[in-house]
């Protein structure tokens, strides 16, 4: 991933692996309190899933600072629910991959 | 001798004709210079016509036999040669046809029979054949049709106790009020063996979804449990576009 000033640049595998997440969080398992967990509306999580998923698992994608926020969030608690046991069956992507996005993701909100 | 008494014929009606009327009919004829026939000497008519005509009555049997054989005998000898020359051939063709026909009718008889022969053998092999290859077909296809539905059986009743004796259980029950593992394997093989719903995922998963359960199984090769099941949050929402 790469940030920009007004955007964060994800490649495919990254974008995946948080459309997996965004997925999760708005139709796998229940999110307590979701929006300040999440940090966006239901409503806005969805779309943003939904309009992932319409570019295609083999697409690069940008990511504005909230949606990166929302993403990494959701990406978090994916891996607190699915757990190593279950995480790699419902997204698809390795448990430890989808660990080390989130530790990219926060490198990047720390900077 | 009277002229009557040598020249004449009875007539039915007791009348005498005279033959000498009718020799003398023919007097140019007979008549002629030399034969001594006619008005010459002393005989009488009667006397004459009678002398040539008992030497004109053999010569006209002789000449009659001659012409007989001359003509009646040249058609008959022709004739003849030529139904012997008929015959003979006739003959000879027999003989040949007889000499030919026989190895031939043999021959064509064992040639029409081993044709027939190698023809009913090849169609009945052909027959034969595809009436094995057909039955093979079938049972081979039964067989794997069987073996097909018995292995899929088998390997959905495993993966059922793998899912259900794994992590799945212990994570989801929640999501099941008042189930036992016992039930939750249940569910989950009557999921993968009657799925309502059924799509390949990336990584050789592969998701089913139960409207009766509203449970989704995820059979995953990679997973140690062989995969999960558990009631998604969006109900089928989840089966149909949350997972890729």
């Amino acid at each position: 991933m790469i940030a920009h000033e007004s955007h964060v640049s994800f490649n495919a595998e990254e974008l995946g692996v948080l459309r997996s997440a965004l997925g999760e969080v708005t139709l796998g398992f229940e999110v307590s309190d979701f929006e300040r967990t999440i940090g966006m509306h239901t409503a806005d999580v969805r779309s943003l899933f939904l309009r992932l998923r319409s570019l295609g698992p083999t697409t690069q994608g940008n990511l504005t600072p909230v949606e990166v926020r929302a993403a990494r969030n959701s990406l978090r608690e994916t891996i607190r629910e699915l757990g190593e046991e279950e995480f790699q069956t419902r997204t698809g992507y390795d448990f430890n991959r989808g660990k080390a996005v989130l530790e990219s993701l926060d490198r990047l909100s720390q900077t | 001798m009277s002229m009557v008494a040598a020249g004449a014929i009875a007539a039915p009606d007791g009348s005498k004709v005279h033959l000498y009327e009718s020799v003398a009919s023919r007097g140019d004829i007979l008549s002629t210079p030399g034969n001594g026939i006619g008005r010459q000497g002393a005989a009488s008519p009667g006397d004459t016509i009678s002398k040539a005509a008992s030497s004109i009555i053999p010569d006209l049997a002789t000449l009659a036999k001659s012409l007989w054989n001359a003509v009646a005998g040249d058609d008959l000898r022709t004739m003849c040669d030529s139904k012997t020359s008929t015959w003979k051939r006739a003959l000879a063709g027999a003989d040949l046809a007889s000499s030919i026909g026989d190895p031939l009718k043999g021959g064509l008889e064992t040639a029409a029979k081993v044709v027939v022969k190698d023809g009913l053998e090849a169609v009945s092999k052909h027959l034969a054949g595809d009436a094995v290859d057909n039955t093979s077909k079938r049972v081979v296809s039964a067989l794997a049709d069987d073996a097909s539905v018995g292995a899929a059986k088998a390997t959905a009743k495993a993966d059922a106790v793998a899912i259900a004796g794994g992590h799945a259980w212990q994570k989801h029950e929640s999501e099941f009020p008042g189930w036992t593992r016992a039930d939750f394997q249940k569910a989950v093989e009557r999921t993968v063996e009657h799925p309502d719903g059924q799509k390949t995922l990336a990584r050789g998963r592969t998701a089913y979804w139960s409207d009766a359960y509203k449970m989704i199984v995820i059979r995953d090769r990679a997973s140690p449990d062989a995969g999960t099941a558990f009631r998604p949050k969006a109900g089928k929402d989840y089966f149909e576009a949350g997972l890729e």
